[in-house]
């Protein structure tokens, strides 16, 4: 049943293109725009300036924004980091008439302020040109607030309960390099994912398939060598930090918690992995003994 | 009987799997921000993560688009998009994007809007920003 809808779905994705005939409609006003691509996570060094996520990268004067708005939660006023764009490794287009030619823009997000429509202050831009060989990874200010994520909203995870000094989870968005390309966008007169292949999205379509003519459709890698240390369990790696510990106790004993009076044992052994867990940083790598003791 | 009593075994074990598999995709993110951690993220689960940072987001009827984007025109959901797209220019859009762990109200976006005035004379601090949530 799953897979003839599944079918069903696929096959309308390109009649409904057929029925439209989208050649024949007419274009509405277009403007060219700049889209970007995060990339997977990996380790960036101090000269890439153009990122989502972790910490700014800054001037020595640089003044962390803070929300003008009273906290609603935990007291907390730093605004979040949302990334930084080097206005120099934009592409080419006739947008950069527009846009400063160097110079860095800071985009920061207000969590006190995350459902009013239109804000004025709290959500902050900054510029900042200069020597970018001088800049430097910002710390992160003590009142950051934490990140409003689903993963990030139950009282079991173990964020919450073993944040540690210094440590940017769950405060600061996952830090990935960009990749920029110009596209074209157009005006929709109806706007909204509701009837994607309706004939007022027309615009909607065609911003999509300029984005695909830049970036590429997304396909699938190739599946990877197997190797001992991803998803195909049991993997004898498993668990390479002592993070992976903490969640696989914390899940455990949410899981028995429902039951009373039975599974003490358990409990209290997935109690004890989490105090080790704890005691050694929830950061740091496992040793292959203990490893070994947890996966019995 | 017997074949009871494996079938039990067996989806016990392919629970504990499954629950490996959770506790594995949930740590890899903050593990991978890091790169004091980073190393301990194998290259086959980067691999199996990388949908989640892919501006395009596969999808059954229509692909999906992450659309963090600087000028041009984003669809004007909300009424005070529609007034300030007239006199603004959309000087950056971030949209929800579960591999940074970004998310407004279950895929919204954010935008940063300012005159041409403004930008020219470097007036950030007169940005004015919309949710369309």
């Amino acid at each position: 049943m799953w897979e003839w809808l599944k079918r069903l779905l696929g096959l309308s994705k390109t009649l409904s293109i057929n029925w439209l005939d989208e050649d024949a409609l007419p274009r509405p006003p277009s403007s060219p725009g700049i889209m970007f691509c995060r990339q997977p996570p990996a380790p960036l060094d101090k000269s890439c300036l153009s990122f989502f996520g972790g910490l700014p990268i800054t001037p020595a004067d640089f003044q962390w924004p803070t929300s003008p708005y009273p906290a609603v939660a935990d007291g907390s006023s730093g605004v979040s980091f949302l990334g930084q764009i080097d206005m120099a490794t934009l592409p080419d287009s006739e947008l950069r008439g527009l846009l400063p030619s160097q110079g860095i823009l800071y985009f920061f997000f207000d969590w006190q302020i995350p459902y009013f429509k239109r804000v004025d202050g709290g959500h902050t831009v900054q510029y900042h040109n200069g020597d970018a060989a001088s800049f430097q990874e910002t710390s992160a200010p003590d009142d950051l607030h934490i990140l409003h994520y689903k993963r990030y909203s139950s009282e079991q995870n173990a964020w919450f309960r073993f944040h540690k000094e210094g440590s940017l989870a769950p405060k600061a968005f996952l830090k990935t390099r960009i990749t920029s390309a110009v596209i074209d966008t157009y005006e929709i007169s109806h706007p909204g994912y509701e009837g994607y292949h309706r004939p007022e999205n027309l615009g909607l379509r065609l911003r999509d398939k300029s984005v695909f003519d830049a970036f590429g459709p997304y396909s699938e890698p190739p599946p990877p060598p197997p190797d001992d240390g991803g998803l195909a369990f049991p993997c004898p790696r498993f668990p390479q930090a002592w993070l992976y510990v903490d969640h696989v106790a914390d899940e455990i004993l949410h899981r028995l918690g429902t039951v009373i009076g039975q599974f003490e044992d358990d409990k209290r052994a997935a109690r004890n992995w989490i105090e080790k867990a704890r005691a050694q940083g929830v950061f740091s790598a496992i040793p292959a003994s203990e490893r070994g003791l947890f996966r019995s | 009987m017997e074949r009871n009593k494996e079938l039990a075994i067996d989806r016990e074990e392919q629970s504990l799997d499954k629950l490996l598999e959770q506790a594995a995709l949930a740590c890899t993110g903050p593990l991978m921000a890091d790169p004091a951690t980073s190393g301990l993220i194998s290259s086959r689960l980067r691999t199996l993560t990388r949908r989640l940072h892919h501006a395009i987001q596969p999808g059954y009827a229509f692909d999906d688009i992450i659309a963090h984007q600087m000028l041009g025109i984003v669809p004007n959901r909300e009424e005070v998009m529609e007034d300030l797209s007239r006199t603004h220019l959309l000087l950056m859009q971030f949209d929800s994007d579960p591999g940074m762990e970004f998310e407004l109200a279950n895929g919204g976006t954010c935008q940063f809007w300012i005159t041409r005035e403004d930008l020219t004379a470097l007036r950030f601090d007169r940005v004015v920003v919309t949710l369309d949530l």
